[in-house]
């Protein structure tokens, strides 16, 4: 073998050209992506990102669905992380980009992903606590993405959210009561001399005593937090409901308690959740629905049943394989992915997940995958299944 | 049951009503409660408040502190009511006998004798007396009773220090507030012009500022107001930092996030969540610069900006030993009272603050 003395890292380069031929074939077979196999990447990426930009413009016209609690289209969240000397923004961290889902009324969405993924940015854009850098959220038909903090303000009493830590999202120096009825006072639910007893019927609704009206929020344990934490969203009557991880926090007789009593309310009162959370089992135990998040980005969504019984997505696959099984006899086909999250600020070209992607082929790192109903109601974003319509 | 649960409650007789949660529910929901008996009524629940008044009163040095100062005030306030004999710049003009000695020397060498002159003179002012049932204190240069000329001179200065600190807190918290919430560039300009602020070197300043002052025009009797509020004009940068960080810390919480989802006015998240608080941080470094706005004040009234004559604050009682060393050889009884009195307030004044620094940090669970 001939080591070039001049230059000794070319001849691994060549060596690595010649395996990678091989490797371009085979995915130009894989994926019916034969155009794709000698283009010009930047060139082509851009064109179709046009096209795709075009496609989500036209969607954006698109009249809301009515059947819909809540439609978001395209929604992305950005935060500016440099500014130049002008004050003009150089570099974003895509918190949230371009997610699309709707959502019925009396339904559960849960949202699922690993940590950093922009889950808590999504439920907070949805509920406009973040500002949406772009597309749309429609909420009972109307788009509430553009809407000015004062014209907002009536529509807080219909969505309300639940935090993870139910520490910090207590006030410390009001008691129960006061935290409860501040919100009634404030909309003007009930009239004044009612409100101590609308608190009271809705604490009791969300198992708390009476007595607990006079109390602060530094002696209860953390159940009872998140107990009072439901009862304040509870108390302005919503009907959207968004938990972002209301259990994480909480040991696991709780969680259990807590999750209960969340499905107990949606029973009575018709509720419509978008459930945040991390852990898988929780939220196939609660949701209709669940949407799975990678790097700001959701990669499938469909029926709880379809995407446990039929992952579509590589990481959805490899997400499930780590639900632990509790019968020991059950052989587990763990699927373990490599190396860490990339940074959302500067997220992968192509497929974000395809660094890490045991299927990935050579288009994923050019062009990112459309994300297209493949089933009924089972939307996925891979190239492992037909990109074209 | 732990010292902490314990601590939450405050059980007058010794009953077992101390409410226990018994979590030994296998039904999920309502049956969590069902053991759970309702509190007793002998059992006092204890609002943060009142948690922080005992972890303050458990400490030594901070009754000592508020001891100090709630006698500085009686002192202050009552004491010319009960000792009302003199009047605030009253002169004693009672009728004293001063000896005075004259040497006279006759001959020379050693015959030389010396006389002495005795003379006996009657003053009819009381100048310089020594502690006496008339004057427990004794008198000043001027003939004013050193005691109630304490007391007076205590409520001039501890007004102006109050007046002083309650300015600072205000323009702190307003300017502290705007930057922390808005952020921003309203933020950026605020802090930079507090930067400027915490720059400037008190002390010269406000000499300069002394002379300006008699230049334009300002009466003696107003220049101590007059310079204590521009001391406060540009001492608020620290109070506006402490402020600005607090709510910057505050607004994330996500208490701030629900208060946000409610849809409460900005007013009201202001007013009504974000300040409350903030107010243990601002209580505690008010109180801490309650003691240095003395400092101040009996420093520019020793350096002859104070109170004019015939009135009196602690500082401008001092003062006197600056003109007559005699004064701070021979009457302590003059100079010494109104410095042991700042001393005390200041020392006060900084047990309590830091008893309340220690009361008000939530991590001190004991």
């Amino acid at each position: 073998m001939k080591i070039n003395l001049k230059n000794p890292f070319k001849k691994n380069k060549d060596e690595e050209t010649e395996k990678a031929s091989p490797q371009d074939v085979k995915t130009e077979e894989n994926a019916e992506a034969g155009e794709f196999g000698s283009f010009n990447d930047e060139e082509e990426a851009r064109k179709e990102q046009e096209e795709r930009d075009l496609k989500a413009e036209e969607d954006l016209k698109l009249p809301p669905d009515p059947e819909a609690i809540l439609e978001v289209r395209h929604l992305k969240k950005y935060f500016v992380l440099g500014k130049n000397l002008i004050g003009k923004p150089t570099s974003y961290l895509r918190a949230v980009d371009d997610v699309s889902f709707t959502l019925k009324k009396g339904e559960t969405l849960g949202i699922v992903g690993e940590s950093g993924c922009g889950k808590t940015t999504l439920g907070r854009t949805i509920l406009k606590l973040y500002e949406p850098t772009a597309g749309q959220v429609f909420f009972k038909q109307q788009d509430i993405a553009k809407l000015k903090p004062s014209k907002m303000r009536p529509l807080r009493t219909q969505m309300q959210i639940i935090f993870q830590d139910p520490y910090s999202s207590l006030p410390p120096r009001s008691t129960v009561g006061g935290i409860l009825a501040e919100p009634v006072r404030v909309h003007n639910l009930v009239p004044k001399e009612e409100t101590k007893d609308y608190v009271l019927k809705i604490m009791e609704k969300c198992g708390l005593r009476d007595y607990y009206y006079e109390r602060y929020p530094h002696e209860f344990s953390g159940g009872q937090r998140q107990r009072i934490c439901i009862a304040r969203a509870l108390s302005v009557n919503p009907e959207l409901v968004v938990c972002d991880e209301p259990v994480s926090a909480l040991d696991v007789s709780i969680q259990a308690q807590i999750i209960n009593l969340l499905k107990d309310l949606q029973d009575k009162m018709g509720f419509t959740y978008l459930f945040i959370s991390h852990d898988l089992s929780v939220v196939k135990h609660i949701s209709d629905r669940i949407g799975v998040m990678y790097l700001g980005s959701m990669v499938e969504f469909g029926n709880k049943n379809d995407i446990f019984s039929n992952p579509l997505h590589p990481y959805t696959q490899a997400l499930f394989s780590a639900v632990p099984n509790p019968n020991p006899d059950v052989k587990m086909n763990r699927i373990v992915l490599s190396g860490d999250i990339p940074s959302p600020a500067n997220p992968p070209k192509g497929c974000k997940f395809h660094t890490r992607c045991p299927k990935a082929m050579e288009i994923c790192s050019h062009i990112a995958p459309v994300y297209k109903e493949y089933e009924p109601g089972h939307f996925a974003a891979c190239h492992c299944y037909p990109q074209e319509d | 049951m732990n010292k902490r649960d314990e601590e939450k409650f405050e059980s007058i007789p010794e009953t077992d009503g101390v409410a226990e949660v018994k979590a030994t529910s296998s039904e999920v929901g309502f049956a969590e409660f069902n053991d759970e008996k309702p509190l007793d009524k002998n059992v006092r629940l204890l609002s943060p408040g009142r948690m922080v008044a005992r972890r303050f009163f458990r400490s030594k040095l901070s009754i000592i502190g508020l001891v100090l100062i709630i006698g500085l005030f009686v002192f202050s306030w009552f004491g010319p009511v009960v000792y009302n004999r003199w009047g605030e710049t009253e002169t004693d003009y009672a009728a004293t006998i001063q000896y005075e000695y004259n040497e006279i020397k006759v001959g020379s060498g050693d015959n030389e004798y010396t006389f002495y002159q005795v003379i006996e003179r009657t003053v009819y002012l009381s100048e310089l007396a020594p502690c006496s049932p008339d004057h427990p204190l004794g008198t000043d240069k001027t003939g004013i009773d050193v005691l109630t000329q304490l007391m007076y001179g205590g409520r001039i200065s501890l007004t102006i220090s109050f007046l002083a600190v309650f300015v600072t807190t205000i323009l702190g918290v307003v300017f502290g507030g705007i930057a922390g919430y808005f952020g921003g560039k309203i933020d950026n300009v605020i802090m930079r012009f507090c930067d400027i602020l915490m720059c400037l070197p008190g002390m010269p300043i406000l000499l300069i500022v002394g002379t300006l002052g008699e230049g334009v025009g300002i009466p003696n009797q107003f220049r101590i107001y007059f310079l204590m509020g521009f001391l406060a004009l540009i001492s608020w940068g620290g109070i506006a930092r402490l402020v600005r960080g607090q709510i910057l810390f505050l607004r994330e919480q996500e208490y701030m996030v629900a208060a946000e989802a409610m849809g409460y006015s900005t007013t009201r998240k202001i007013f009504k969540h974000l300040l409350p608080n903030v107010l243990p941080q601002l209580i505690v470094s008010m109180t801490l610069s309650l003691g240095s706005m003395i400092l101040y004040e009996a420093t520019l009234s020793y350096l002859n900006l104070g109170v004019p004559a015939p009135n009196a604050a602690w500082g401008t009682m001092i003062n006197i030993i600056s003109r007559d060393t005699n004064v701070l050889q021979e009457n302590f009884n003059v100079w010494g009272p109104p410095g042991i009195c700042i001393i005390l307030a200041v020392l006060g004044f900084n047990f309590v603050g830091d008893g309340l620094r220690d009361a008000l940090d939530p991590k001190m669970r004991r």
